[in-house]
């Protein structure tokens, strides 16, 4: 399948930050979730991603295309999402809308109407007076309506509340579920995004930490909680973030399929319990390394 | 393009109209009127402009910067002519008309570089960093037209030595003042990409 996005050792400096040497790849029928605390560089990956400006260094292609030669096919095949809509505050969406359209090749008015109607915002707003969770509705409704083939999102759940944020999950599923669409989104993991991520990256201090397949993720990483005294002094080097509880303590392993056969005993015994983590303790750890 | 020139227009149809109509009331300060209502119909229209929109929008930037300069140029150019229509309609092809046509003419050669300048100027430091140098353009603008009115500055002196200039002068002036404007305009789409500043939210 071709890939969406080929993205190889991207850098971007600011002062007082830089993204050093971010690479991914996206294929077509994928979700990838980008993680990280905050400043840790998604947003600034989304915005080379998405064009807003260019990377200091690395390649990046967009549908076997580049930025330099292509920026308008580009951009009419990318629904993007910004964090901070930066529509015309004194425009309805209406307008704001009118003015988009008239830049787009298969825009949908209908999609849109239909799209605030299910979020229950007027047309006829004026940008400046909606919330912060209707602008990121407004935002989404946009990047939506003219049929992208790739949706850059970036902290889209911020803001809503539990029903849109449903909303979202079901959209985003549907949008690939053709296989021929992608979708990169950024997002803290407690936003609940990491459910419809297939392929996680984790950022952290504007670095590239891990790239991964979320299940192989997830099979890999585990808490494993033990009795005093049930595992050697090897094998509990062997975890990570390792904290007491009353009745024994908990570690994180980062190569469970390793270490499954060494517990194999302890586990049987009861006197070991494997649990599966979650992509927020795994980001914690390697940000954090608590 | 036609959709970000018809939404930056608004102040320039405005300022247009304002200080088109001053000429007529006997105003002789009408040529460098320009220096007022040029910086600030850039100023407004920019103030509301979303750049961090546009740059989401399937559009080059050249074409962004082709449908501002073009406003621009547009407007000073349609200004140039109102005041030699209003000199003709005033003078006839007299040798008065033709002092004055070649006072217009000379003056006019700087307006293109001008709005060149003042979009550089903001997408080098946005609008917000572009309100300073752009009001106080206006205001020495102002002075001048002003004192120009009211007799401060000698009726002979530089406005007379431009009146008279050669017409070889006459028609190279503007011609240098168009050249320079688009090399500032190949220079546009360069000082947007390296720049981050215009893309603040309005």
């Amino acid at each position: 399948m071709l890939p969406m996005i080929e993205a190889r050792d991207l850098c971007k400096a600011y002062e007082g930050f830089s993204l050093g040497k971010v690479s991914l790849t996206l294929s077509a029928g994928a979700i990838l979730g980008v993680f990280g605390p905050n400043g840790a560089g998604k947003t600034t990956l989304i915005k080379i991603l998405a064009g807003q400006f260019a990377a200091d260094a690395g390649e990046l292609r967009l549908f076997q295309l580049g930025y330099a030669e292509n920026e308008r096919e580009i951009k009419d095949r990318i629904g993007y999402c910004p964090q901070e809509p930066p529509y015309y505050p004194d425009y309805t969406l209406v307008e704001n809308a009118r003015f988009a359209s008239s830049f787009y090749s298969r825009w949908d008015g209908a999609m849109l109407y239909g799209l605030l109607e299910r979020f229950r915002i007027s047309p006829y707003k004026r940008f400046r007076l909606l919330s912060p969770g209707q602008r990121t509705l407004f935002s989404l409704a946009l990047a939506l309506c003219h049929h992208p083939d790739l949706l850059l999102l970036d902290e889209p759940a911020a803001g809503l509340d539990d029903a849109n944020r449903r909303f979202l999950l079901g959209t985003l599923r549907d949008f690939t579920a053709g296989g021929d669409k992608a979708v990169l989104i950024s997002s803290h993991v407690s936003d609940g995004l990491d459910e419809v991520a297939e392929q996680v990256l984790f950022i952290g201090g504007g670095a590239a930490l891990l790239c991964a397949d979320k299940e192989d993720l997830l099979a890999r990483w585990k808490w494993v909680h033990f009795r005093d005294r049930a595992l050697t002094a090897a094998l509990a080097a062997r975890l990570t973030a390792i904290s007491r509880h009353p009745f024994g303590s908990a570690g994180l392993c980062s190569d469970f399929p390793a270490l499954r056969p060494e517990l194999a005993e302890a586990i049987a015994a009861g006197d070991v319990r494997v649990e599966n983590a979650r992509l927020s303790d795994v980001l914690i750890h390697l940000t954090q390394g608590g | 393009m036609l959709s970000i020139i018809r939404r930056s227009s608004f102040f320039y149809i405005t300022h247009f109209l304002t200080f088109s109509l001053m000429p007529l009331v006997g105003s002789r300060g009408a040529v460098l009127f320009v220096f007022i209502w040029l910086p600030s119909s850039v100023l407004w229209s920019e103030r509301g402009e979303s750049y961090a929109f546009l740059r989401q929008l399937p559009i080059r930037d050249r074409d962004v910067v082709r449908a501002k300069l073009g406003l621009g140029l547009g407007a000073v150019i349609a200004y140039w002519a109102w005041l030699t229509l209003l000199a003709l309609v005033d003078r006839g092809a007299s040798a008065q008309f033709f002092a004055r046509f070649s006072l217009i003419n000379l003056l006019a050669s700087a307006w293109p570089p001008l709005v060149a300048c003042c979009y550089l100027g903001v997408w080098r430091l946005g609008a917000r960093g572009m309100t300073f140098p752009l009001l106080t353009m206006m205001g020495v603008g102002a002075v001048i037209a002003l004192g120009l009115e009211m007799r401060y500055f000698p009726r002979r002196g530089s406005a007379a030595g431009l009146a008279a200039a050669p017409w070889p002068l006459q028609v190279l002036l503007p011609l240098v003042g168009l050249a320079l404007f688009l090399w500032l305009a190949r220079l546009g789409p360069r000082v947007k990409r390296e720049n981050d500043e215009h893309l603040r939210l309005p």
